[in-house]
């Protein structure tokens, strides 16, 4: 606090502290605390049915069983995989939509169809995906190798992209405003080819915005449970677990530890993406 | 390739309505008929779960810019590592995959379960980072800050101040946060799954809940009616993210 005087306290007020502790009894209570005490449940010391002692117990039975390690592949692959085709397909819109504002094209409704899935729950986009790609499905009139994909891994792909596309679009198209256009328009004329300006300018200067962008949007596709929940007959990812384990039988424990390594993959994907960001922006500067 | 991903969004929205208006989907689009039975039928069922996540999300909302706007605002004003530390704890949902959060509530405190507060609570915690987000960023801002003394120093009151120039500077950040708030609130479905006493279901909970049990049409009708609420609210936030960097320029 050193520098300008804080502005905005009464002299001799209340401090400012004060009015933050509503809300940080809350953040606290119903948030720091309950997953406290869910890390402390999966060792075997947090609350009954889950105080049996500390023990590894439920973390080595997760690891050993092959349909928990089977989900944790699986939401891996739909997770990393999604995020990564996302950001394929997001590059070039981004880029064609920060054109087309800067030469006073309209983007609003561009823009709004893009953000649109941000406001559907997953369930929702399951649900799509049984309407277009279900055993009824109207895709599967068309042709029927598309009946069912909705239950297989591709399908499963091709759902979470969906969900992917507002959460990686919204932000990279933020970034994709800032680019200076004369970077390329120079190089353009000087006579590189468009692909060359994209390999060697573009795509560099994205690189790090879109690199942070894809661990946040992995870790929340990671986390997501109401697509896979609707087409939880088809392929298993981790998050049906840590729920199945409470339904079935209300183990709490081992719910607790599968819930525990799902957050442990959430803040993974999140932290690679802000360090792997923060290198590549490092590596072009020098 | 921006047309491809508009088709790609839209398509199935459009093939939800052909299947909501088919007297029988499963003999094709249209099969059997043109029908609007199928929202008809849904709609009575729907209408007071749709009216109980409206007044929930409101609620959040309120209680979101009643704790989170103070919050916001001594971290945008006091930063020290206490205010870094409580970014971290505020943004743990962010990182906390929301089942997770939602058995670790439902573990920690079953009795606030049945009167619908840990339900409310659940959500208010996860919206916090968002509000959060947009408010520290326009409460941080120096212009915001020198007006604000310049309006003390010439007499103004705390109130007054707050009133007719705090407000009105962050009013773009401030409908940022509520919209996506509502949004979040509005179609939050991890901790309505399980939090929620299930006599009383939130909206998306309802449509999971066709989703299991009911054919594939009506199931259409009701999820077009949800996203019939949700789209004003869309509308709301994409005109705010153009608004901003207005403010900003």
């Amino acid at each position: 606090m050193s520098g300008r005087p804080p502005v905005g306290v009464l002299r001799g007020g209340p401090p400012g502290w004060l009015a933050a502790a509503p809300a940080l009894l809350v953040a606290a209570l119903f948030c720091g605390y309950p997953v406290a005490v869910m890390v402390a449940n999966s060792f075997g010391v947090g609350q009954a049915p889950a105080d049996t002692g500390p023990t590894l117990d439920h973390y080595l039975n997760a690891f050993a069983s092959s349909a928990v390690r089977g989900a944790l592949i699986a939401s891996v692959i739909v997770a990393g995989g999604s995020v990564l085709l996302t950001l394929g397909i997001a590059i070039p819109v981004v880029l064609r939509l920060a054109r087309d504002n800067r030469a006073g094209r309209g983007t609003v409704l561009a823009d709004a169809l893009l953000t649109l899935p941000i406001a559907l729950p997953g369930i929702i986009i399951g649900f799509f995906a049984i309407v277009l790609t279900g055993r009824t499905g109207l895709l599967g009139l068309a042709w029927d190798g598309f009946s069912g994909l909705a239950y297989t891994l591709p399908g499963l792909l091709v759902a979470y992209i969906y969900f992917a596309i507002p959460r990686v679009l919204g932000p990279l198209r933020g970034a994709a405003e800032t680019l200076d256009p004369g970077l390329a328009d120079s190089a353009r004329t000087l006579g590189a080819s468009r692909i060359r300006v994209f390999c060697t300018i573009t795509l560099p200067l994205l690189l790090p915005a879109a690199i942070e962008v894809g661990g946040t949007a992995m870790a929340v596709a990671l986390g997501g449970y109401g697509t896979v929940a609707t087409l939880s007959e088809g392929v298993r990812l981790l998050p049906l677990n840590v729920v199945n384990e409470l339904t079935t039988g209300y183990r709490l424990a081992s719910s607790s530890a599968l819930a525990v390594l799902l957050a442990c993959l959430s803040v993974l994907a999140l932290v690679a993406g802000r360090v792997l960001s923060r290198t590549v922006r490092k590596g072009f500067l020098s | 390739m921006t047309r491809i991903v508009l088709a790609f969004v839209v398509a199935p929205i459009l093939a939800t309505l052909v299947a909501a208006t088919s007297v029988d989907f499963s003999r094709g689009p249209w099969g059997g008929g043109f029908t609007l039975d199928w929202f008809a039928a849904a709609w009575p069922a729907l209408a007071p779960v749709i009216g109980r996540s409206l007044a929930v999300a409101t609620l959040v909302v309120v209680l979101n810019l009643c704790l989170g706007g103070p919050l916001a605002w001594w971290v945008a004003r006091f930063p020290s590592p206490a205010t870094r530390l409580t970014g971290y704890l505020v943004n743990v949902p962010l990182a906390v995959p929301g089942i997770a959060l939602s058995v670790a509530l439902i573990g920690t405190y079953p009795m606030l379960r049945p009167s619908g507060a840990l339900l409310v609570l659940g959500h208010l915690v996860f919206t916090l980072p968002f509000t959060l987000a947009a408010l520290v960023a326009a409460l941080a801002d120096e212009e915001l800050r020198t007006n604000e003394s310049v309006a003390r120093s010439l007499g103004a009151g705390n109130a007054r101040v707050l009133w007719t120039i705090t407000a009105p500077t962050c009013l773009i950040a401030i409908t940022q946060a509520v919209t996506m708030v509502f949004a979040l609130s509005f179609g939050e479905f991890n901790i309505s799954f399980f939090v929620n006493p299930p006599a009383t279901p939130m909206a998306p909970f309802a449509l999971f809940d066709a989703y299991a049990t009911q054919r594939l049409e009506p199931a259409s009708a009701q999820s077009l009616i949800f996203i019939a609420f949700v789209a004003p609210v869309l509308t709301a936030i994409v005109l705010t993210r153009r608004w901003a960097p207005r403010r900003t320029r």
